[in-house]
């Protein structure tokens, strides 16, 4: 089997004929099926989903439980698997499953990407992974909406995984290079370990635009209270990957504070269902605590190597969240010790502040009412009118992750029952 | 941003490890978690190039016994047998991990039964 070594990648890929690699393909094929295939569970999983809603109706009548899924997978899972109208066909009419800000490109600022575009046409070389290369800048610059078109019009803008890909990439071309480095705590100890292992060459610069999501989740908890007449989060299911380098522990406050069931969850729909389960079984009895649902990979400590990582190469800062604003201390920037390796520092970019920091979204656009939790897609006069996948005008539309992508390429779950009712179909 | 994707660990070299997600290409991860905890043959989940866990199938097993606890209980209160709503959720687990564990060990064959 060939094997490639750092040196040379990227390389060829490997015969495909090869027998380790067929039996690997085989295996991984049955690790999935094993996932997905518990069709009994799921069955049991609804029906006690079901129950425990009944029993919160016969207690709380009319009133409507919200269920945050922070992660934008989580609503990609919900929103894929239908999980939504599932719930609805079964009879559950007061659970409510809202989207929250997990997606890091929908809540990238426009700022940073405007500067980026800029560098990008004074011969910078920009590393980005595929969503944000299509990200639309609130304005243009030099006529470029995006990395995509500033590519288009000639500048250097390379599509990367990982920023190991750049790093090697960077290292062999030698030109001034800036990585966007966009993310959550999921991403961090990678560009730390890159670091401290001495992977990064000294032209290529990072970008650290890393977010921290406990703050955001505070934050988001608070906006949807805002209102007095609204329905405030009962229950939370927490990010599965972004809590195996934090631990379950890191969402305690979450529910000590707030006095919510929190889930960690897997992304199975089973995983979902199991964490609506748990959220609705707490809320009946009256608890409200952490519980792992995603054991086979998230601890209650976390990774304490990651963590150590990521806290000697980064201090966390307050930072912006797009159409949203100053989150505190929801940010990762460089050491001082580091400096050496940061792109704000090399190309001279300054670093946005609450002052400076304006409004960054599109008129009409509701990304930011969207990932609070306090819209849905669908209440966006632009969604799928002018903010279409193929034309995205909001930030949400953008990711796979992006909750307006989501409802776009899979529809908005419940609205197909709305609808068959509508036209007399159910 | 929490999509991760399962793969195995196939060589770690200098601090980096090349994983495979099931289509035969190795690729380099920065292993972002402890590196003594991780050996060749692993299953992790690999997020943007970054080794963020790994994967204890045996903690599958605590899974069931959650499961199989909400079983009971919805049986329970429903007027069913408890020891039969556990014994269906058992049954389902132990094919599945069996099936998994048994092409690990090379038996693809067994993939047939999930077919």
């Amino acid at each position: 089997m060939s094997c490639l070594s750092l040196s040379e990648f990227p390389g060829p890929a490997p015969s495909p004929d090869c027998f380790n690699c067929s039996m690997m393909r085989k295996e991984m094929a049955a690790l999935e099926l094993a996932f997905r295939r518990k069709s009994k569970i799921t069955g049991m999983l609804i029906q006690y989903i079901k129950k425990y809603a009944k029993e919160l109706k016969k207690r709380d009548g009319d009133y409507v439980y919200k269920v945050m899924d922070f992660c934008g997978t989580h609503e990609w899972t919900i929103v894929h698997f239908g999980l939504r109208s599932v719930l609805e066909m079964a009879g559950v009419d007061n659970v409510e499953l809202v989207a929250g800000p997990g997606c890091p490109v929908c809540v990238t600022p426009s700022y940073y990407l405007e500067e980026a575009i800029k560098l990008a046409f004074e011969g910078v070389v920009i590393y980005t992974y595929g969503d944000v290369f299509r990200l639309p800048a609130l304005q243009r610059v030099r006529g470029a909406r995006s990395l995509a078109e500033a590519k288009a019009m000639g500048a250097d803008v390379r599509l990367i995984h990982t920023f190991l890909h750049a790093a090697i990439d960077a290292k062999r071309h030698n030109k001034p290079s800036l990585f966007l480095g966009i993310g959550f705590e999921t991403v961090a100890p990678g560009y730390s370990e890159a670091i401290l292992r001495g992977l990064v060459p000294p032209n290529l610069k990072l970008m650290s635009l890393v977010k921290l999501t406990p703050p955001a989740m505070f934050y988001a908890l608070d906006m949807v209270k805002e209102k007095p007449t609204d329905y405030p989060i009962s229950g939370v299911i927490a990010p599965g990957h972004v809590s195996t380098i934090i631990g379950g522990k890191a969402w305690a406050p979450v529910a000590e504070q707030y006095r919510v069931p929190v889930v960690v969850a897997g992304f199975e729909p089973n995983d979902v269902l199991t964490a609506i389960a748990e959220i609705l079984r707490q809320l009946k009895n009256g608890e409200h605590k952490v519980v792992i649902e995603y054991v086979r990979a998230v601890k209650w400590e976390g990774d304490l190597k990651a963590q150590s990582s990521i806290h000697t190469v980064f201090e966390t800062v307050d930072t912006a969240w797009r159409g949203i604003g100053y989150i505190p201390k929801s940010g990762l920037a460089l050491r001082e010790e580091f400096k050496q390796y940061d792109a704000f520092e090399y190309f001279g970019i300054p670093d946005l502040t609450p002052e400076r920091w304006r409004y960054d979204l599109p008129p009409g656009c509701k990304c930011a009412e969207v990932n609070l939790g306090k819209a849905k897609p669908t209440d966006c006069p632009l969604f799928m009118k002018a903010c279409t996948p193929d034309h995205p005008v909001g930030p949400c539309m953008v990711s796979v992750e992006g909750t307006c992508a989501i409802w776009a390429r899979f529809g908005g779950g419940g609205l197909a029952v709305e609808v068959a009712k509508e036209i007399g179909l159910a | 941003m929490c999509w991760a994707v399962p793969s195995v660990v196939k060589k770690i070299e200098g601090g980096i490890a090349f994983v495979d997600p099931g289509d035969g290409v190795e690729r380099p991860a920065v292993i972002g978690i402890e590196e003594g905890q991780l050996q060749v043959g692993d299953l992790v989940m690999v997020h943007a190039g970054v080794i963020i866990a790994k994967v204890d199938l045996e903690t599958l097993k605590e899974s069931m016994e959650m499961w199989k606890q909400m079983a009971r209980e919805l049986a329970a209160s429903t007027g069913e047998d408890p020891e039969a709503a556990e014994k269906i959720i058992e049954e389902e687990m132990w094919r599945v991990l069996k099936i998994a564990e048994e092409v690990r060990q090379g038996r693809s064959q067994a993939l047939r039964e999930l077919a």
